[in-house]
């Protein structure tokens, strides 16, 4: 009688330390991808800050606007990666969209055919924009009818890729 | 007769066996716990070290120095390590570079005999020995590399634990000397620069420009753009930046990087300067069509040229071979009124 009450014990004892285990393996699991999260958010927000000085959208043409982001270059990259997917993964993002600011444009994508009446060039991508890391940028575009570069205020605006 | 005595029944052992076991069992989980949480924590480590590089990559400056500090009595070692590009339209276009860093421990064994889980990066370029160890600090250098047009940011790094003596950097190098010395003050970084061999620390590792000395761990011909690493007797090819103030990025890369990792990493740079050169044959086919910016009928040839030999780089002999093309395209980049870059 003494062993089975102590069989029983032992037994309860085992189940009620399983369920401790469980739970605290899902908090810790559940900590664990917030902060892969987190990581990974700030290394969408640090690319949006550095998007100028990147050499696929970096504004070298002329000297008077060093922090800019070429816009012909930028049409060119979403224009590629609607045939190849070299860049899709390049930035480790999983949204990047160009937008002008002012002066504002048409609300519409941009294309070779619509630019520069257009307001947006989306590079990559997303069906649901999870956490958006927006940062102010300089734009820059040749300009046909002054024959010059033209120099627009716009928005970078990245998204982290979603942790599984 | 009075005995005196403890019955030790079946229960008791019973009992006391199964305590053993749950004893055993719950010591088990807390190493097995322990060493999870150093696996986050090497593994967090190692994303943040690469998310660092980020903000370290230069706009306008020529280049920059930084410091990646360590959390105090917690030693870093960082693992660096480059996947080979597969080409344009491949599964690794562009290549990979991964990193991963373990923590020294005061629990248990001082080291992990694992990494944490690997950081990869597609864009990012870090040239430094595949394992290195700092006790408060990384040490950071970030030059851009242009061939013609910026192809990439080259990132250098090494630990305070790791001392460099720079040796007889004579003239062909006065600029580079000016630099190092005065204006990012490397000196304080570890790294000697100093007029004879003797003037080394014993433990450091001699980088001697020019003149071999028996000494010597590395051997730089700036001006043939070359670097021997001596220990092993292999040589690589660190071709010029196009921008004359700042001819050295691959030179310093090569120093202080090891011969496999410096080539897969040029084989990387050859694969970025493809795509670029896809970019702007586009942009100047894009810009005939709709504009008269009239940078466009002097170069989609020398773009196309350029193009076919970056697709083929492989390694550093490759990327040194493609200067010619890129001198042609910067020599006639230059005198439109409408540049392409």
């Amino acid at each position: 009688m003494k062993m089975q009450q102590m069989a029983f014990m032992l037994i309860g004892l085992v189940l009620f330390f399983s369920m401790v285990g469980i739970v605290y393996f899902t908090i810790m699991i559940g900590g664990l991808r917030k902060e892969a999260t987190k990581l990974q958010e700030e290394e969408a927000r640090e690319i949006s800050k550095k998007m100028s000085s990147s050499p696929e959208f970096a504004f070298t043409s002329k000297s008077d606007c060093s922090n800019c982001i070429d816009l012909e270059k930028a049409l060119m990259i979403a224009d590629l990666l609607k045939t190849s997917q070299d860049y899709e993964k390049f930035w480790n993002l999983d949204y990047l969209m160009i937008e002008r600011v002012y002066p504002e444009g048409e609300n519409v994508e941009c294309t070779r055919f619509n630019f520069p009446d257009c307001n947006k060039i989306t590079i990559i991508a997303s069906e649901r924009v999870v956490s958006e890391s927006p940062a102010f940028v300089a734009l820059a575009r040749w300009d046909p009818e002054s024959e010059n570069y033209k120099y627009e205020l716009g928005k970078v605006h990245t998204s982290a890729r979603k942790v599984e | 007769m009075n005995k005196k005595g403890y019955e030790f029944s079946f229960a008791w052992i019973f009992a006391v066996l199964i305590g053993a076991f749950v004893i055993f069992l719950a010591i088990y989980a807390v190493f097995r716990i322990i060493d999870l949480e150093r696996t986050k924590i090497d593994t967090t480590r190692g994303k943040q070290i690469g998310v660092l590089l980020t903000p370290v990559e230069t706009n306008l400056e020529d280049s920059k120095l930084v410091s990646i500090l360590v959390p105090r009595a917690q030693k870093t070692r960082l693992f660096n390590d480059c996947v080979l590009p597969t080409g344009s339209g491949g599964e690794n276009p562009f290549g990979t570079q991964k990193i991963s860093t373990r923590v020294k421990s005061g629990i248990g064994e001082e080291w992990q005999t694992f990494s944490g889980a690997e950081s990869s990066f597609h864009n990012k370029y870090l040239f430094a020995r595949g394992d290195i160890e700092a006790e408060e600090e990384f040490f950071v250098l970030s030059k851009p590399f242009m061939y013609p047009f910026k192809v990439a940011d080259i990132v250098i790094m090494w630990p305070d634990g790791k001392g460099y003596c720079f040796v007889e950097m004579g003239a062909d190098v006065s600029e580079l000397k000016a630099e190092l010395k005065d204006r990012l003050r490397i000196t304080e970084k570890n790294i000697a620069i100093v007029d004879g061999i003797e003037n080394c620390n014993q433990d450091s590792l001699k980088v001697c420009f020019g003149t071999q000395h028996s000494d010597c761990d590395i051997l730089v011909q700036a001006t043939q753009e070359k670097v021997t690493y001596l220990d092993s007797n292999i040589e690589v090819f660190t071709p010029d930046s196009s921008d004359v103030n700042n001819k050295y990025p691959m030179l310093l890369a090569a120093i202080f990087s090891e011969p496999d990792k410096y080539n897969c990493q040029s084989a990387r740079i050859g694969a970025r300067a493809a795509s670029l050169a896809k970019v702007y044959v586009s942009k100047s086919n894009y810009l005939t069509a709709t504009s008269d910016c009239n940078s466009a009928p002097l170069l989609p040839s020398s773009l196309n040229n350029y193009l076919d030999s970056a697709e083929a780089i492989g390694n550093s002999y490759d990327l040194a071979q493609l200067k010619d093309e890129a001198e042609d395209l910067k020599a006639k980049n230059a005198p439109l009124n409408c540049k392409l870059f």
